[in-house]
């Protein structure tokens, strides 16, 4: 798939689209590492750091609260706690990936068991990456287009579809 | 037959060659990762078989013998995935970093299975 492709957001569920990007961007990072490319490895990583704080950002600021507004209480497995402890954990896992490409940026790692277990976390965020979006893309996103009409839900598409494709835009890596 | 001492130990070893050979795929030396693991597979396999027969030789009403008799079970199958994965490797030419990266999650998953295998058969093995 062509990354310089735009997104058209015409509904929430149209955020998969995003986070398959994002996914994209993970894999070609993975790909530099295993090519001893640690520059690029490093770019990569900063940028899918950067889009997903502010993809994040986004999702607690506008769109959770306007979910919390309108399901009270919440659906099961849609708990809000949920959503932003998942958050932190994948920020969490991205500061340390972002470290760790800075370090083997400045010195490559001689230690080739070193990538091994940096493939083992990069297992682990995945694996969490791929819950959090099932979770995001059954509930959140789902129950958020439910509410169409009930709200204001076009200007923040449209914000979101013009956010995503100046991150498209941005991406230098293909 | 071997000691569940030295069983233990074995084992351990092989996880570190394991990830040597792990460590040569991810710099897409893939014929030599294949070739190493081939190597590893067949002493351990052949120590894992012999654990096996022991245990299904017990009583399989125990708890820990019925345990630890499946995980090896599971083990097994892993193995012949992994061995075949790496056999692929081996023999398939260009190999795409993206293939790799797939192979690298199902060792993952395996590192993870032995492990817990393992530290389930340190504790308990003294009832065996």
């Amino acid at each position: 798939m062509n990354n310089k492709k735009k997104l058209k957001i015409s509904n929430f569920r149209d955020i998969e689209k995003f986070h398959h990007f994002s996914n994209q961007l993970f894999d070609q990072y993975q790909s530099a590492l295993m090519h001893g490319e640690y520059k690029q490895a490093k770019q990569l990583i900063f940028f899918i750091r950067k889009i997903e704080t502010e993809h994040i950002r986004d999702e607690e600021d506008i769109l959770i609260p306007i979910f919390k507004k309108h399901y009270n209480p919440v659906p099961q497995g849609s708990a809000i706690e949920f959503y932003t402890r998942e958050h932190e954990q994948i920020v969490g896992y991205l500061n340390r990936f972002c470290d760790q490409a800075l370090m083997w940026e400045k010195e490559n790692p001689t230690d080739k068991i070193a990538l091994v277990r940096l493939f083992d976390d990069h297992y682990r965020f995945k694996h969490l990456v791929e819950h959090h979006f099932t979770r995001e893309e059954t509930f959140l996103f789902k129950l958020l287009d439910r509410l169409a009409g009930k709200f204001e839900n076009s200007g923040i598409l449209n914000q979101l579809e013009i956010k995503y494709n100046g991150f498209i835009s941005e991406n230098d890596f293909q | 037959m071997t000691s569940n001492k030295d069983y233990i130990q074995e084992c351990k070893l092989f996880l570190q060659a394991f990830e040597n050979t792990q460590a040569l795929m991810l710099e897409m030396k893939c014929e030599s990762a294949a070739l190493e693991f081939e190597s590893e597979i067949e002493v351990l396999n052949q120590l894992v078989n012999e654990m096996h027969a022991f245990l299904c030789g017990k009583d399989q009403t125990n708890k820990s013998v019925f345990l630890l008799t499946r995980q090896i079970e599971r083990v097994n199958v892993f193995f012949k995935e992994m061995r075949g994965l790496l056999i692929n490797l081996k023999d398939g030419g260009q190999i795409e970093s993206s293939q790799i990266i797939m192979i690298f999650e199902r060792q993952h998953l395996f590192k993870n299975i032995f492990r817990k295998h393992l530290a389930d058969f340190s504790k308990l093995s003294s009832e065996l």
